[in-house]
């Protein structure tokens, strides 16, 4: 049986993807059991239907960084001694779509996009500095928090393996590239 | 005469853009931040018409607030403002985080002391008279395609905010005719880190000619958002 531990927002989405993953055997993590899955769902509250505006909140911009971006370093940085099998050991992140630069322009949502954005930039650091010792990483971009439908996509996504030729150039193996997939296994750009 | 507000004016980049603009004839507002440094004090010596140098603390509103009172009873606009002001950041390797506070930090004045200044600033820049151009220094380490480090994730952390919400602004108020600049500065032999750092590329000046350039010229593609370095050369997000 395998175990995972599912962090960060407890919004609709984390319920439908626990009830998902208990449908496929695993279990919630407890104390003492090791570790297969860890995953942390970015969520920043408003980012939804809200069209762009100068009308910040600076405090509250700054409690979503700490309690967002800060608290997901934090449980990562938590997780990682507590995997048992180093080849299986799998950090799994749900961003939204609108966490994109490169597609800002596409897509709603306010300025707490930021702190999205900058989760990005730390899971890349994070591959960086784990994936050469084992840790394999998933990035999933939710459109709709709410769609049970999506959560149940994203937590097949991170069940999956990638193609991984461990002889072969780094390059060759898509376990091996950071990249952030919709529902769609569609790569959506930093 | 063109007037502009730097941020982060006391040292570094910031010193160096005061110094240029200066020697172009700009009006020029500087934000200091540390008066302890001398530098801006003796460049008011050579400049006293033109330089005025402003207290300025990007990470506290009210701070920003009586700098715009100070400016707006000087000028009646400003055709650039030059978000600088920076920190370094660490909060160390993932499997020993180190000072949480610095990621705070990091975010209050690299990414949210960029936007109190814009939402600021933005009546004396909104203008028919002015350039109405934004300019931000931000860098390649907020760059998530290209990024290559391993660890110390604030100030990453941070340019990556930031260049996600100059371009959510850039959705804003590019229709209304502002013009935008982001900037990697190139690896500069700066004072982020407290002390001169020797060991980098360019010295402060030679990066601030090159962002002149850029700051005060057109470009025929003013519709897109580049994020342009020293030398011109374009970096992915």
């Amino acid at each position: 049986m395998k175990r995972i531990i599912i962090s960060g927002s407890k919004g609709k989405f984390s319920e439908s993807l626990t009830r998902y993953f208990e449908s496929k055997g695993y279990r919630i993590w407890q104390p003492g059991d090791p570790l297969d899955m860890f995953v942390y769902i970015i969520e920043p509250a408003g980012t939804e239907d809200e069209s762009i505006n100068m009308d910040f909140d600076y405090d509250d911009l700054l409690q979503k960084h700490e309690n967002i971006a800060l608290d997901m370093l934090k449980e990562t940085s938590n997780s990682l001694n507590l995997f048992r099998d180093m080849d299986k050991a799998r950090l799994c992140y749900v961003n939204s779509v609108r966490s994109s630069v490169n597609r800002a322009a596409d897509f709603s949502g306010g300025y707490d996009r930021m702190i999205s954005a900058a989760c990005n930039m730390a899971i890349r650091i994070m591959f960086n500095r784990l994936r050469p010792l084992g840790y394999t990483f998933r990035v999933f971009a939710a459109q709709d928090f709410k769609s049970p439908k999506e959560s149940s996509y994203a937590a097949e996504y991170f069940m999956t393996d990638r193609s991984l030729e461990e002889e072969e150039p780094l390059i060759r193996s898509d376990e091996n590239r950071l990249v952030m997939r919709d529902m769609y296994e569609e790569e959506i750009p930093w | 005469m063109r007037t502009i507000l730097i941020t982060g004016a006391d040292r570094g980049v910031g010193l160096g853009l005061t110094t240029v603009f200066l020697e172009a004839g700009w009006i020029v507002f500087a934000g200091q931040y540390m008066p302890q440094w001398k530098e801006l004090e003796e460049l008011y010596h050579k400049y006293p018409e033109t330089l005025h140098i402003v207290d300025l603390d990007v990470s506290k509103g009210e701070s920003v607030q009586n700098c715009y009172d100070i400016v707006s009873d000087k000028v009646g606009h400003l055709d650039i403002l030059v978000s600088n002001a920076g920190i370094v950041g660490s909060l160390g390797d993932i499997f020993d985080l180190q000072g949480l506070d610095k990621g705070m930090n990091a975010f209050n004045v690299n990414t949210l002391g960029s936007f109190r200044m814009v939402q600021t600033f933005l009546p004396l820049i909104d203008r028919e008279v002015s350039m109405k151009r934004l300019c931000f220094v931000s860098s390649e380490a907020g760059s998530i395609s290209v990024c290559h480090r391993k660890d110390g994730f604030t100030y990453p952390m941070s340019k990556t905010a930031l260049n996600m919400g100059v371009k959510l602004l850039f959705k804003e108020l590019r229709p209304k005719g502002f013009t935008f600049r982001l900037y990697h500065p190139g690896w500069v032999r700066s004072y982020m880190s407290g002390k001169k750092n020797t060991s980098g590329t360019y010295e402060p000046i030679e990066t601030a000619r090159s962002a002149f350039e850029q700051f005060t010229s057109d470009s025929p593609r003013e519709d897109v958002l580049f994020l342009h370095d020293n030398e011109n050369i374009t970096w992915p997000f």
